[in-house]
C-alpha cells in the first residue's frame, strides 16, 4: 500500500485532467462572476482572512480584485490549453487559490471550491501539459508513460477520497448517533430551506415538501456517511467499485442540489471524478470520431506514435 | 503492497517499470507526496479541528441541528404593516446566501445591526416612501413551517432604520 502512489500513467491521462479541470474552472469563474466581482465590495469591517490570507484583515482595493479576477481567467485559459505552461500552470493554480481564497474572507467559509483548488495545485505543478497542450507542439517525439504523470493522478484521487472520509467522520463526530438515526438530517433540510426562504433566497419546495416524512431521513443519513466514507473504495484497483462510488457520490450531490438547493457544482459535473477512470481513452475516441468527419487519417501527432512505437518505446495506450 | 512489475491494474496504470532510471528516488517522492497529503489534507484540519480554505474538516450539515433555529436576516417593513423579504444581494452586496446570512449575525453582535441597516437602506431605491428596513432575529419551528404552521416562535427587531428618497 505504501507504494499505491508510485505509478505511472500516459501523458494523455493527465493532459485530459488538465484541459477537463481547467475548462471546468474557468466555466465556473464566469457563471460566478458576479459573486466574484462583488467580493470586492463586501463591508471592510467583516474582512476576515482564511487560509493562506490569514493575515487579512482590511479589503484589498476593487480594481486589484477585478485585475485578478480577469487575470484568473486570462491564465486559466492558457493553462487549459497548455500555453507556456511551465509558468502558467503553477500560475493559475496559485492565483486561482488566492482569488477563491479572498472570496471567502468575509466571515464564511463555503465548501463549493476546496476539492477544485487542491485538483488545480496537482495539475499546475506537473507535467501535465506534455501532450495536447500548445506547448507539446513543438515537442519532437510523444512522451511514454511515466511516474511523472502517475503521480500527480494518484494524488488528486488522494485527496478526493480525503475530502469525502473527512465530511463523513465530521457527520459521524459532532452529530453522532443523531445524525444517523435521529431527526438531525431532517432537521437540516428544514432549517436550510427555511433560512433561504427568509433570506429572500431560491430555496427547494421539494425539499419543504419532504421534510414531512420524517421516516424518509434516518436511512438517507446512513446512506449519506456510507457514500461519504465509502469513498476508501476509489483508492481499489477495482474498477467497478470505483465507478459504483463516483455515480453513488454523483447521485448524493444530485439530492443535495433537489432537496437543499445547494449546488457542489464541481462533483456535478463529474469532473472531480474523472482522476479516477482512463479518461484519455474518451478524448482519443472524440479526436477519431472528430478526424473521421474531417476525413483525415494522418497528421503529425500520428506520425510521433508510430515513430515513438517503432522506437521501442509502450504504446500510449492507457 | 504494489505490485512493482509492469502489470497493469483497473486505472489503466502500470506499477513503475524497473528500467526506469530514477526508480529508487522517484519512489521516494511518490511515497512522501502521498504522506505529506494524508498528513497536510487529511489529518492536519482535524487535529486542529478547523474549518478553512483549501483545508477543512468539511463540517456542512454535520452540526446537532434542532428544528427550532435562529435565523438572522433583514426585511423591509411597509407602512401598511407588511413584510418582505429582502434578497441576499440587497442584504450583502453579493448573492451567497450564507454570506448574507453570516454578515447579518456579526453585525448584529458588532453594533446591533445598525451600520448594516443603513448600509442596505441606501441600496434600496425601489421601495415606497415611509418604509424601513429591520435587522431581526426570527425564530421558527422548521418542520412546523412546512406543514404549514408560519407563525414564529420569537421575533426580535434589534434595529431599523428608514429607507431615504422619494421612494420613485
Amino acid at each position: 500500500m505504501i507504494d499505491w502512489m508510485w505509478r505511472t500513467a500516459p501523458a494523455t491521462r493527465l493532459a485530459t485532467l488538465r484541459i477537463l479541470v481547467g475548462a471546468y474552472t474557468v466555466a465556473f469563474m464566469l457563471v460566478r462572476s458576479a459573486s466574484f466581482w462583488q467580493s470586492a465590495e463586501l463591508p471592510a469591517w467583516q474582512t476576515e482572512g482564511v487560509g493562506i490570507l490569514w493575515f487579512l484583515d482590511t479589503p484589498w482595493s476593487p480594481t486589484l480584485v477585478h485585475l485578478l479576477f480577469v487575470g484568473t481567467i486570462a491564465l486559466g485559459v492558457l493553462f487549459t490549453a497548455g500555453v507556456g505552461f511551465r509558468v502558467t500552470g503553477p500560475a493559475f493554480a496559485v492565483v486561482f487559490l488566492v482569488m477563491s481564497t479572498y472570496r471567502l474572507s468575509f466571515g464564511h467559509v463555503i465548501h463549493t471550491e476546496h476539492l477544485v483548488a487542491l485538483h488545480l495545485l496537482a495539475l499546475g505543478f506537473s507535467r501535465s501539459a506534455d501532450e495536447w497542450s500548445f506547448d507539446a507542439r513543438r515537442r519532437p517525439s510523444l512522451p511514454q508513460e511515466h511516474v511523472r504523470y502517475g503521480v500527480p493522478i494518484r494524488a488528486m484521487i488522494l485527496v478526493t477520497v480525503i475530502t469525502y472520509v473527512l465530511a463523513g467522520i465530521a457527520k459521524v463526530r459532532h452529530g453522532g448517533m443523531d445524525w444517523l438515526v435521529g431527526d438531525v438530517l431532517r432537521n437540516q433540510v428544514a432549517y436550510d430551506n427555511l433560512r433561504k426562504e427568509l433570506l429572500g433566497s431560491p430555496h427547494s419546495p421539494l425539499g419543504g415538501w419532504t421534510v414531512r416524512f420524517a421516516w424518509l431521513f434516518p436511512p438517507a443519513a446512513v446512506l449519506t456517511t456510507f457514500v461519504e466514507i465509502g469513498a476508501l473504495v476509489a483508492l481499489t484497483r477495482f474498477r467497478r467499485a470505483r465507478w459504483i462510488w463516483a455515480i453513488s457520490a454523483w447521485g448524493f450531490h444530485v439530492v443535495v442540489l433537489a432537496l437543499m438547493a445547494i449546488s457542489f457544482p464541481y462533483p456535478l459535473s463529474f469532473v472531480a471524478y474523472a482522476c479516477l477512470f482512463d479518461v484519455e481513452r474518451g478524448a482519443e475516441r472524440v479526436i477519431q470520431a472528430a478526424r473521421r468527419r474531417t476525413g483525415r487519417t494522418s497528421d503529425s501527432k500520428r506520425d510521433r506514435l508510430s515513430a515513438a512505437t517503432s522506437g521501442g518505446i509502450p504504446p500510449i495506450n492507457g | 503492497m504494489a505490485t512493482l512489475g509492469n502489470g497493469r491494474d483497473d486505472y489503466g496504470s502500470k506499477a513503475m517499470t524497473p528500467d526506469v532510471d530514477d526508480r529508487r528516488a522517484s519512489r521516494t517522492f511518490a511515497r512522501l507526496v502521498g504522506l505529506g497529503i494524508v498528513a497536510v489534507i487529511g489529518i492536519l484540519p482535524v487535529a486542529l479541528d478547523r474549518d478553512s480554505y483549501p483545508l477543512s474538516t468539511y463540517p456542512m450539515f454535520s452540526s446537532r441541528r434542532t428544528a427550532v433555529e435562529p435565523v438572522h436576516t433583514a426585511v423591509i417593513a411597509y407602512p401598511d404593516g407588511t413584510i418582505g423579504r429582502l434578497s441576499p444581494t440587497q442584504i450583502s452586496g453579493n448573492d451567497e446566501v450564507i454570506i448574507a446570512a453570516q454578515l447579518v449575525y456579526e453585525a448584529i453582535r458588532r453594533d446591533g445591526g445598525e451600520v448594516l441597516c443603513a448600509d442596505i437602506a441606501s441600496r434600496l431605491s425601489d421601495v415606497e416612501t415611509g418604509a424601513e428596513v429591520e435587522i431581526v432575529t426570527e425564530r421558527y419551528d422548521a418542520i412546523d413551517w412546512y406543514e404549514g404552521r408560519k407563525s414564529p416562535i420569537s421575533r426580535v427587531v434589534h434595529t431599523s432604520c428608514r429607507v431615504p428618497g422619494d421612494g420613485s
